[in-house]
Protein backbone atom coordinates (compact mmCIF):
# COMPACT_ATOMS: atom_id res chain seq x y z
CA UNK A 1 0.00 0.00 0.00
CA UNK A 2 1.56 3.64 -1.00
CA UNK A 3 1.43 5.96 1.49
CA UNK A 4 0.46 9.51 0.59
CA UNK A 5 2.18 12.62 1.39
CA UNK A 6 -0.35 14.80 3.70
CA UNK A 7 -0.14 18.33 5.30
CA UNK A 8 -0.72 17.83 8.58
CA UNK A 9 0.80 21.13 10.35
CA UNK A 10 0.38 24.46 8.79
CA UNK A 11 2.90 27.03 8.57
CA UNK A 12 1.53 29.09 11.54
CA UNK A 13 1.74 26.18 13.92
CA UNK A 14 4.65 25.88 12.94
CA UNK A 15 6.32 29.30 13.66
CA UNK A 16 4.46 29.03 16.50
CA UNK A 17 6.42 25.93 17.99
CA UNK A 18 9.74 26.91 17.14
CA UNK A 19 9.46 30.25 17.92
CA UNK A 20 8.03 29.13 21.75
CA UNK A 21 10.68 27.25 21.78
CA UNK A 22 13.76 29.76 21.12
CA UNK A 23 11.64 32.52 23.21
CA UNK A 24 11.45 30.03 26.27
CA UNK A 25 15.27 29.66 25.69
CA UNK A 26 16.05 33.26 25.39
CA UNK A 27 13.58 34.35 28.43
CA UNK A 28 16.24 31.18 30.62
CA UNK A 29 19.35 32.65 29.63
CA UNK A 30 18.33 36.61 30.27
CA UNK A 31 17.13 35.22 33.95
CA UNK A 32 20.27 33.06 34.43
CA UNK A 33 22.51 36.27 33.26
CA UNK A 34 20.94 39.24 34.71
CA UNK A 35 19.74 40.91 31.52
CA UNK A 36 16.52 41.13 32.66
CA UNK A 37 15.14 44.05 30.24
CA UNK A 38 15.55 41.46 27.37
CA UNK A 39 14.43 38.61 29.90
CA UNK A 40 11.18 40.66 29.68
CA UNK A 41 11.07 41.15 26.57
CA UNK A 42 11.31 37.36 26.04
CA UNK A 43 7.96 37.00 28.15
CA UNK A 44 6.20 39.60 26.46
CA UNK A 45 7.13 37.27 23.53
CA UNK A 46 5.96 33.86 24.98
CA UNK A 47 2.81 36.22 26.09
CA UNK A 48 1.80 37.07 22.38
CA UNK A 49 2.86 33.57 21.14
CA UNK A 50 0.61 31.97 24.16
CA UNK A 51 -2.32 34.12 23.01
CA UNK A 52 -1.54 33.23 19.31
CA UNK A 53 -1.91 29.45 20.21
CA UNK A 54 -5.00 29.81 21.91
CA UNK A 55 -6.58 32.14 18.98
CA UNK A 56 -5.85 29.19 16.09
CA UNK A 57 -6.86 26.38 18.75
CA UNK A 58 -10.27 28.06 18.50
CA UNK A 59 -10.05 29.39 15.12
CA UNK A 60 -6.89 27.75 13.37
CA UNK A 61 -6.67 24.77 10.87
CA UNK A 62 -7.82 21.52 11.67
CA UNK A 63 -4.67 19.78 13.80
CA UNK A 64 -4.60 22.79 15.55
CA UNK A 65 -7.45 23.39 16.82
CA UNK A 66 -7.77 22.09 20.91
CA UNK A 67 -11.37 20.09 20.16
CA UNK A 68 -9.68 17.90 17.55
CA UNK A 69 -7.25 16.36 19.96
CA UNK A 70 -7.88 16.62 23.57
CA UNK A 71 -9.72 13.63 24.32
CA UNK A 72 -10.50 12.12 28.19
CA UNK A 73 -8.40 10.04 29.83
CA UNK A 74 -10.13 6.67 28.70
CA UNK A 75 -8.91 7.41 25.50
CA UNK A 76 -5.29 8.29 26.43
CA UNK A 77 -4.91 5.40 28.30
CA UNK A 78 -6.10 3.26 25.52
CA UNK A 79 -3.89 5.16 23.22
CA UNK A 80 -0.80 4.82 25.62
CA UNK A 81 -1.58 0.87 25.93
CA UNK A 82 -0.72 0.78 22.36
CA UNK A 83 2.83 2.84 22.57
CA UNK A 84 5.26 -0.03 21.67
CA UNK A 85 3.24 -1.56 19.00
CA UNK A 86 5.23 -0.27 15.73
CA UNK A 87 2.10 -1.49 13.40
CA UNK A 88 -0.48 1.23 14.89
CA UNK A 89 -0.06 3.98 12.10
CA UNK A 90 1.34 7.09 12.59
CA UNK A 91 -1.33 10.01 13.65
CA UNK A 92 -2.55 12.31 11.51
CA UNK A 93 -1.77 15.09 13.93
CA UNK A 94 -1.37 15.23 17.60
CA UNK A 95 -2.00 11.64 19.82
CA UNK A 96 -4.29 11.66 22.41
CA UNK A 97 -1.05 11.65 24.65
CA UNK A 98 0.70 14.45 22.89
CA UNK A 99 -2.68 16.16 23.30
CA UNK A 100 -2.53 16.11 26.82
CA UNK A 101 1.54 16.92 27.12
CA UNK A 102 0.41 20.48 24.19
CA UNK A 103 -2.15 21.46 27.27
CA UNK A 104 0.29 20.70 30.03
CA UNK A 105 3.17 22.84 28.54
CA UNK A 106 0.43 25.23 27.50
CA UNK A 107 -0.72 25.55 30.99
CA UNK A 108 2.76 25.44 32.33
CA UNK A 109 4.19 28.00 29.83
CA UNK A 110 1.13 30.50 31.04
CA UNK A 111 1.34 30.16 34.59
CA UNK A 112 4.68 31.31 34.27
CA UNK A 113 3.95 34.65 32.19
CA UNK A 114 1.21 35.51 34.67
CA UNK A 115 3.35 35.33 37.64
CA UNK A 116 6.03 36.86 35.74
CA UNK A 117 3.90 39.87 35.46
CA UNK A 118 3.76 40.54 39.23
CA UNK A 119 7.58 39.22 39.96
CA UNK A 120 9.52 42.02 42.01
CA UNK A 121 12.83 40.89 42.90
CA UNK A 122 14.34 40.18 46.26
CA UNK A 123 16.01 44.34 45.89
CA UNK A 124 12.40 45.77 44.65
CA UNK A 125 14.97 46.98 41.28
CA UNK A 126 13.57 44.75 38.66
CA UNK A 127 10.33 43.97 38.49
CA UNK A 128 7.42 42.68 36.08
CA UNK A 129 4.96 45.15 34.60
CA UNK A 130 2.50 44.74 37.12
CA UNK A 131 4.18 44.66 39.86
CA UNK A 132 3.25 47.82 41.31
CA UNK A 133 -0.73 46.30 41.37
CA UNK A 134 0.59 44.36 44.26
CA UNK A 135 2.91 44.45 47.28
CA UNK A 136 6.54 43.75 47.38
CA UNK A 137 5.70 40.72 49.67
CA UNK A 138 3.12 39.74 47.21
CA UNK A 139 5.86 40.30 44.16
CA UNK A 140 8.24 38.05 46.21
CA UNK A 141 5.94 35.49 46.25
CA UNK A 142 5.00 35.68 42.29
CA UNK A 143 8.98 36.20 41.88
CA UNK A 144 9.36 32.97 44.02
CA UNK A 145 6.07 31.01 42.25
CA UNK A 146 7.59 31.78 38.53
CA UNK A 147 11.12 30.28 40.06
CA UNK A 148 9.78 27.00 41.10
CA UNK A 149 7.29 26.83 38.46
CA UNK A 150 10.47 27.02 36.12
CA UNK A 151 11.88 23.53 37.34
CA UNK A 152 8.43 21.57 36.67
CA UNK A 153 8.19 23.87 32.73
CA UNK A 154 11.98 22.39 32.53
CA UNK A 155 10.64 18.77 33.28
CA UNK A 156 7.91 18.69 31.13
CA UNK A 157 10.32 19.77 28.67
CA UNK A 158 12.77 16.97 28.85
CA UNK A 159 9.61 14.53 29.15
CA UNK A 160 8.56 16.43 25.77
CA UNK A 161 12.28 15.67 24.09
CA UNK A 162 11.95 12.22 25.67
CA UNK A 163 8.85 11.38 23.93
CA UNK A 164 10.37 12.89 20.53
CA UNK A 165 13.33 10.48 20.91
CA UNK A 166 10.90 7.38 22.00
CA UNK A 167 8.90 7.60 18.98
CA UNK A 168 11.98 8.08 16.75
CA UNK A 169 13.81 5.12 18.13
CA UNK A 170 11.35 2.54 19.36
CA UNK A 171 8.25 3.46 16.92
CA UNK A 172 10.67 4.52 14.12
CA UNK A 173 8.50 7.75 13.30
CA UNK A 174 10.36 11.02 13.09
CA UNK A 175 8.02 13.74 14.85
CA UNK A 176 10.50 16.63 13.96
CA UNK A 177 10.23 16.64 10.42
CA UNK A 178 6.51 16.83 9.93
CA UNK A 179 7.02 20.28 12.73
CA UNK A 180 9.61 21.05 10.69
CA UNK A 181 8.35 20.80 6.81
CA UNK A 182 4.64 19.98 7.92
CA UNK A 183 4.00 16.52 6.19
CA UNK A 184 3.50 13.34 7.00
CA UNK A 185 3.43 9.91 4.99
CA UNK A 186 0.01 8.51 6.07
CA UNK A 187 -2.05 5.54 4.30
CA UNK A 188 -4.69 8.04 3.10
CA UNK A 189 -5.41 11.38 3.00
CA UNK A 190 -7.58 12.59 6.23
CA UNK A 191 -8.80 16.04 4.24
CA UNK A 192 -7.36 18.74 6.81
CA UNK A 193 -8.66 21.63 6.37
CA UNK A 194 -6.41 24.73 7.06
CA UNK A 195 -6.93 28.68 7.79
CA UNK A 196 -7.29 31.50 5.60
CA UNK A 197 -4.21 34.03 5.60
CA UNK A 198 -6.44 36.57 6.86
CA UNK A 199 -7.38 34.69 9.90
CA UNK A 200 -3.41 34.59 10.70
CA UNK A 201 -3.36 38.38 10.14
CA UNK A 202 -5.58 38.33 12.93
CA UNK A 203 -4.41 36.28 15.38
CA UNK A 204 -1.43 37.90 14.72
CA UNK A 205 -2.92 41.31 15.33
CA UNK A 206 -4.17 40.21 18.44
CA UNK A 207 -1.59 39.00 20.13
CA UNK A 208 1.21 41.26 19.54
CA UNK A 209 -1.52 44.06 20.69
CA UNK A 210 -1.89 41.58 24.20
CA UNK A 211 1.41 41.57 24.30
CA UNK A 212 2.43 45.64 24.01
CA UNK A 213 -0.76 45.84 26.01
CA UNK A 214 0.58 43.66 29.13
CA UNK A 215 3.95 45.08 28.38
CA UNK A 216 2.92 48.75 28.90
CA UNK A 217 0.81 47.53 32.47
CA UNK A 218 -2.53 46.95 30.80
CA UNK A 219 -2.48 51.30 30.89
CA UNK A 220 -6.19 52.12 29.33
CA UNK B 1 18.85 4.17 95.77
CA UNK B 2 18.75 7.94 95.74
CA UNK B 3 22.71 7.99 97.38
CA UNK B 4 24.06 5.71 95.15
CA UNK B 5 22.57 8.27 92.51
CA UNK B 6 23.72 11.73 94.36
CA UNK B 7 27.28 9.52 94.21
CA UNK B 8 27.19 8.63 90.35
CA UNK B 9 26.15 12.59 90.08
CA UNK B 10 29.14 14.04 92.47
CA UNK B 11 31.29 11.60 90.39
CA UNK B 12 30.91 13.09 87.57
CA UNK B 13 29.62 16.55 88.50
CA UNK B 14 33.15 17.98 86.91
CA UNK B 15 31.87 16.76 83.55
CA UNK B 16 28.27 17.34 83.94
CA UNK B 17 28.08 20.72 85.11
CA UNK B 18 30.00 22.42 82.28
CA UNK B 19 27.88 20.39 79.45
CA UNK B 20 24.63 21.60 80.91
CA UNK B 21 26.32 25.12 81.35
CA UNK B 22 27.56 25.09 77.82
CA UNK B 23 24.40 23.63 76.25
CA UNK B 24 22.92 26.44 77.97
CA UNK B 25 24.94 29.00 76.42
CA UNK B 26 24.67 26.95 73.16
CA UNK B 27 21.36 27.50 73.04
CA UNK B 28 21.44 31.30 74.14
CA UNK B 29 23.86 31.88 71.45
CA UNK B 30 21.25 30.27 68.80
CA UNK B 31 18.50 32.28 70.09
CA UNK B 32 20.05 35.32 69.67
CA UNK B 33 21.92 34.47 66.30
CA UNK B 34 18.34 33.35 65.24
CA UNK B 35 16.97 36.48 66.36
CA UNK B 36 19.79 38.54 64.23
CA UNK B 37 18.75 36.44 60.98
CA UNK B 38 15.07 37.44 61.33
CA UNK B 39 15.57 40.85 62.65
CA UNK B 40 17.55 41.35 59.25
CA UNK B 41 15.39 39.39 57.04
CA UNK B 42 12.89 41.92 58.08
CA UNK B 43 14.70 45.07 57.49
CA UNK B 44 15.90 43.44 54.02
CA UNK B 45 12.18 43.34 53.09
CA UNK B 46 11.49 46.82 54.53
CA UNK B 47 14.20 48.20 52.42
CA UNK B 48 13.12 46.25 48.94
CA UNK B 49 9.32 47.07 49.70
CA UNK B 50 10.69 50.91 49.57
CA UNK B 51 12.96 50.64 46.95
CA UNK B 52 9.76 49.34 44.93
CA UNK B 53 8.19 52.07 46.24
CA UNK B 54 10.44 54.86 45.42
CA UNK B 55 11.09 53.06 41.51
CA UNK B 56 7.56 53.02 40.54
CA UNK B 57 6.84 56.58 42.09
CA UNK B 58 9.77 57.99 39.27
CA UNK B 59 8.15 55.52 36.54
CA UNK B 60 4.83 56.88 37.22
CA UNK B 61 6.06 60.74 36.25
CA UNK B 62 4.21 61.75 39.09
CA UNK B 63 6.83 61.24 41.66
CA UNK B 64 7.75 64.79 44.13
CA UNK B 65 10.55 65.13 47.01
CA UNK B 66 7.73 65.22 48.95
CA UNK B 67 6.91 62.04 48.71
CA UNK B 68 10.15 60.60 47.59
CA UNK B 69 12.45 61.54 50.35
CA UNK B 70 10.57 60.05 52.98
CA UNK B 71 10.86 56.43 51.72
CA UNK B 72 14.90 57.48 50.09
CA UNK B 73 15.52 58.78 53.97
CA UNK B 74 14.27 55.07 55.14
CA UNK B 75 16.38 53.29 53.01
CA UNK B 76 19.24 55.79 53.91
CA UNK B 77 18.92 54.93 57.30
CA UNK B 78 18.63 50.79 56.92
CA UNK B 79 22.15 51.54 54.74
CA UNK B 80 23.68 52.95 56.98
CA UNK B 81 22.83 50.63 60.10
CA UNK B 82 23.07 47.75 57.59
CA UNK B 83 26.34 46.16 58.92
CA UNK B 84 25.27 45.85 62.41
CA UNK B 85 22.70 43.24 61.13
CA UNK B 86 25.49 40.94 60.65
CA UNK B 87 26.48 40.32 64.64
CA UNK B 88 29.57 37.33 64.66
CA UNK B 89 28.16 33.76 64.94
CA UNK B 90 24.56 34.78 62.79
CA UNK B 91 25.83 33.50 59.68
CA UNK B 92 26.22 29.89 58.55
CA UNK B 93 28.43 28.87 60.90
CA UNK B 94 25.90 29.16 63.65
CA UNK B 95 23.81 25.80 62.12
CA UNK B 96 20.56 28.14 61.46
CA UNK B 97 19.22 29.03 57.71
CA UNK B 98 20.79 31.92 56.56
CA UNK B 99 21.02 33.48 52.99
CA UNK B 100 24.14 35.78 54.84
CA UNK B 101 27.31 33.72 53.08
CA UNK B 102 30.59 33.10 55.24
CA UNK B 103 32.27 35.61 53.10
CA UNK B 104 30.16 38.48 55.27
CA UNK B 105 32.72 37.82 57.78
CA UNK B 106 35.67 36.82 56.22
CA UNK B 107 35.50 39.53 53.99
CA UNK B 108 35.07 41.76 56.30
CA UNK B 109 36.32 44.46 54.78
CA UNK B 110 35.25 44.09 51.50
CA UNK B 111 31.41 43.88 52.94
CA UNK B 112 31.76 47.07 54.55
CA UNK B 113 33.07 48.60 51.37
CA UNK B 114 29.91 47.30 49.85
CA UNK B 115 27.67 48.54 52.37
CA UNK B 116 30.01 52.53 51.59
CA UNK B 117 29.18 52.38 48.04
CA UNK B 118 25.13 51.71 48.48
CA UNK B 119 25.27 54.62 51.59
CA UNK B 120 27.53 56.98 48.97
CA UNK B 121 24.92 56.35 45.99
CA UNK B 122 21.69 56.91 48.31
CA UNK B 123 23.23 60.09 49.24
CA UNK B 124 23.71 61.47 45.81
CA UNK B 125 19.79 60.29 45.02
CA UNK B 126 18.52 62.18 48.28
CA UNK B 127 20.43 64.91 46.67
CA UNK B 128 18.76 64.74 43.23
CA UNK B 129 15.44 63.99 44.70
CA UNK B 130 15.77 66.91 47.07
CA UNK B 131 16.41 69.24 44.08
CA UNK B 132 13.34 68.21 41.79
CA UNK B 133 15.23 67.13 39.04
CA UNK B 134 12.90 63.42 38.73
CA UNK B 135 14.82 62.13 35.50
CA UNK B 136 17.93 62.34 37.10
CA UNK B 137 16.64 60.73 40.18
CA UNK B 138 15.20 57.35 38.00
CA UNK B 139 18.84 57.37 37.02
CA UNK B 140 20.76 57.67 40.39
CA UNK B 141 18.19 55.44 41.51
CA UNK B 142 18.99 52.68 39.04
CA UNK B 143 22.83 53.21 40.43
CA UNK B 144 22.03 52.93 43.58
CA UNK B 145 19.84 49.57 43.12
CA UNK B 146 22.84 48.40 41.35
CA UNK B 147 24.70 48.56 44.83
CA UNK B 148 21.85 46.18 46.40
CA UNK B 149 22.81 43.67 43.36
CA UNK B 150 26.73 43.91 43.47
CA UNK B 151 26.76 43.03 47.30
CA UNK B 152 24.22 40.11 46.65
CA UNK B 153 26.15 38.66 44.19
CA UNK B 154 29.34 38.41 46.24
CA UNK B 155 27.77 38.12 49.94
CA UNK B 156 24.22 36.27 49.36
CA UNK B 157 23.25 33.31 48.74
CA UNK B 158 21.05 32.53 45.45
CA UNK B 159 17.66 32.27 46.18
Amino acid sequence: MALVRVRIWDWPIRVFHWSLAAAIGFAWWTAETGRMQPHRWAGYAVLGLLAFRLFWGVAGGDTARFASFVRGPRTALAYARGLFDRTRPPSAGHNPLGGWSVIALLATTGLMVVLGLFAVDVDGIESGPLSAWVSFDVGRMAAQGHALIFDGLLGLIALHLAAVLFYLVVRRENLVGPMLHGFRRLARDPGHRFASPARVALGVVLAAALAWWASSGFRL
Amino acid sequence: MPSSLSRLARRHLGVVLPVLVLSAAGVAVAAGAQDAIDARHAHFKAMGADFKAINEMLKSGTATSAVLLPRIHDVQAAARQLPSWFPAGSGPDSGLKTHAKAEVWSDAAEFRDADALLVARLDKLEQIASHGDMAAAAEQAHVAGQACGACHAKFRVKD
